[in-house]
């Protein structure tokens, strides 16, 4: 004890390299420990962002393609397959269900998948958990839409408003569907999934905003056709700052819910889709599915089975983290030589001290614990304001990297892995100071009580 | 009775075949003040690292207090130096970071005995480092100051309250006035005296300043005393 307090002490007399030593540990500490949190975190989230769901299909392409779009609206589709091919496996006896989505719309940055009313009965994430709606309901018209938690909160919209998707993605957009304004019919409960992110209306409300159902093409049905397509331009009711035609009649009428949007009951809603989520009857025969649609010689797709993908996506992203966790251990060998500098450096205007201290009776395994215990005190030390700064950045980061990478971080007690890695940093630290209190060791024995001046 | 008593002692440093030491006899007896002559290369300092315990003779026996100190394992002779050895130097004696009562207090830290020897008296090593500071002039508003704040005569007194606290029975002194001006050498030599009296301490005081071997109960050349080829 009356040792430790005297390493403490020589230890504050040198305050300014022993800030320094501190500091070069803690940020080692905190790129080791953060690294690993965000991976961990990104696996979790990756993980989670769709269950129960037994394949994906979509036109021809690479797998994790397919399943960056499909799921975490990353990209795009390179081309699209066509309702009847949707139809055709729809309605296969294998498939249970199947959610269509078509991509490729956005507001205000936020993805817009268009869809129906299955995503909402049967997609699931996390632990089978399915999508809940915070307020609201599904939509019900062509005309209307419902928003993801952060999509609301962000915009700060509710329900009853009115919004406009832009034709292509990307936050600045200079083609709007301002003709066909939506009302938000709903919104969901947070997920901590991409679906938080996105927009959501239905398939039929695409295809109007394109102009496919204007189009009056032949295959269409007619019923479909023939119903009535918004005829009159409706402008927001809030002011958005979109490029807004000031031309337009301001002679508000909302009352018309009616007559705003078609139904959802059509037979084919738009003619081609980006792709289609299916679940199976049966889990196991997923593979015999995945290799009768990838065959199928009627149109080109491509199925693939989301839990194996998502690994395989996993296993490219886990080179960089690897690569990360290998840079890390580097800045934290850098700190520990640092360390280990500073405290060699030290020795030769400390051998007065050590030869005080001789004088005093302490012995030389004295003076080697004595460095030793320097060490450890620096490393704790460190590691202590490494996770303080690692706490701090997480708070202060969490917001932005939900925003920039979907990927919601949460902030917990350190895990074991990362009491481990503490520890080994620790044990490290501990072990590298041995070499000058083995050089303080020596020098003691052979100064004995001449002071060097 | 004697507090050192050298007998037939050989010393060589690992690396070399000469002797750097080679002292038939030498006896200083309990509470005497010896002045040690020596220029530099005589040894002096060899010695003293004998004498305190950290360097054992290849030969001969080193008898401090009576205890043969060469049949002790250098772990004891550690112990035995924190409770039997006051040793001053030459100049920067105390631990910069350190106020002056607890330099002085750090003697106490390493040995149970000197506190012992406090505790029967019913004192706390912290008083009695003030006391002894006060002695030895350092006043009162000083002894908070960190040991770096002060001047070289001011260490070279606050060392010696280091060397004196829990009474040990051998106080040496490692040429410790040599960074000092006339003047205050004469005044630390007197209050050391006094204090040394005071404790009942043996003093042996090497220098190679001859003019204050007058000061002293007995002076002894180390040229004389050692025959070995060096000196």
């Amino acid at each position: 004890m009356k040792l430790f307090k005297l390493a403490w002490a020589s230890l504050l007399s040198r305050k300014a390299n022993a800030l320094l030593t501190v500091v070069a540990i803690a940020i080692s500490v905190m790129l080791l420990l953060g690294v690993d949190r965000v991976s961990q975190q990104t696996r979790a989230g990756f993980a989670n962002t769709i269950s129960g769901t037994d394949l994906i299909v979509g036109a021809r392409s690479g797998p994790v393609n397919l399943l960056l779009f499909s799921v975490f609206h990353i990209g795009y589709p390179s081309s699209n397959l066509s309702w009847d091919a949707y139809s055709h496996w729809a309605e296969h006896d294998q498939v249970a269900w199947s959610i269509p989505i078509a991509l490729g719309d956005s507001f205000r940055g936020h993805p817009v998948i268009a869809t129906d009313h299955n995503f909402f009965e049967h997609f699931q994430y996390g632990q089978r958990q399915s999508v809940r709606f915070a307020e609201g309901q599904p939509f019900e018209h062509s005309a209307e839409a419902v928003l993801g938690a952060r999509v609301a909160r962000e915009q700060g919209l509710q329900l009853s408003d009115q919004v406009v998707i832009s034709h292509g993605t990307g936050s600045v957009s200079f083609h709007q569907h301002d003709e066909d304004p939506v009302q938000i019919s709903g919104v969901l409960a947070p997920t901590g999934t991409p679906l938080d992110n996105a927009v959501f209306i239905p398939l039929v409300g695409l295809a109007t905003m394109h102009g496919e159902h204007q189009a009056e093409e032949p295959q269409s049905p007619p019923s479909f056709s023939q119903q009535s397509v918004p005829q009159e331009n409706e402008e927001p009711e809030h002011d958005h700052d979109h490029d807004h035609d000031h031309d337009h009649d301001h002679d508000h009428d909302h009352d018309h819910d009616h007559n705003h949007g078609v139904a959802l009951d059509s037979e084919q809603p738009i003619d081609s889709l980006s792709a289609f989520f299916v679940g199976l009857h049966s889990q196991p025969r997923a593979i015999f599915m995945q290799r009768m649609i990838n065959t199928w010689g009627q149109e080109p797709l491509t199925a693939l089975m989301p839990g194996a993908t998502l690994q395989e996506l996993w296993r490219t992203l886990n080179m960089f983290e690897r690569v990360l966790a290998i840079v890390s251990g580097f800045v934290l060998l850098t700190g520990l030589i640092g360390m280990l500098a500073t405290l060699l450096a030290s020795l030769q205007e400390r051998r007065r001290e050590m030869a005080v201290l001789r004088s005093l009776g302490a012995g030389p395994g004295t003076i080697f614990s004595l460095l030793v215990s320097e060490a450890f005190v620096l490393t704790v030390t460190g590691i202590g304001v490494g996770v303080a700064l690692l706490y701090a950045a997480l708070y202060a980061l969490a917001p932005w990297i939900e925003y920039s990478f979907g990927v919601v971080i949460h902030i917990s007690w350190p895990s074991m892995v990362e009491w481990q890695r503490m520890a080994i940093v620790l044990v490290a630290g501990t072990v590298i100071s041995c070499l000058p209190a083995w050089r303080a060791y020596r020098n003691s024995l052979a100064d004995g009580l001449t002071i060097k001046l | 009775m004697n507090s050192i008593v050298v007998n037939g002692l050989r010393f060589h440093y690992p690396a070399q075949a000469e002797p750097t030491l080679d002292i038939g006899q030498l006896e200083i007896a309990r509470g005497e003040r010896v002045f040690l002559y020596g220029p530099s290369g005589s040894g002096k300092s060899t010695l003293l690292s004998v004498l305190a315990g950290i360097h054992r003779p290849q030969s001969g026996t080193v008898a401090i207090e009576d205890i043969d100190i060469t049949a002790l394992t250098a772990r004891q002779r550690d112990h035995f130096r924190a409770h039997h050895i006051g040793y001053i130097f030459q100049q920067f004696n105390l631990l910069p970071y350190l106020d002056c009562i607890h330099n002085v207090a750090l003697a106490c830290e390493f040995s149970k005995v000197r506190r012992q020897r406090l505790q029967q008296r019913n004192i706390s090593p912290e008083d009695e480092a003030a006391r002894l500071l006060n002695q030895l002039g350092i006043s009162h508003e000083m002894h908070s100051r960190r040991a770096s704040e002060l001047s070289v005569g001011q260490q070279q007194r606050v060392a010696a309250a280091r060397a004196l606290i829990g009474s040990p029975e051998l106080i040496i002194a490692d040429e410790p006035t040599s960074a000092l001006d006339a003047d205050s050498r004469l005044s630390f030599l007197k209050l050391l005296f006094a204090e040394c009296e005071r404790a009942g301490s043996t003093l042996l005081f090497v220098s190679h300043d001859a003019e204050l071997a007058g000061q002293f109960d007995r002076s002894l050349s180390l040229s004389a005393l050692n025959q070995s080829a060096e000196a």
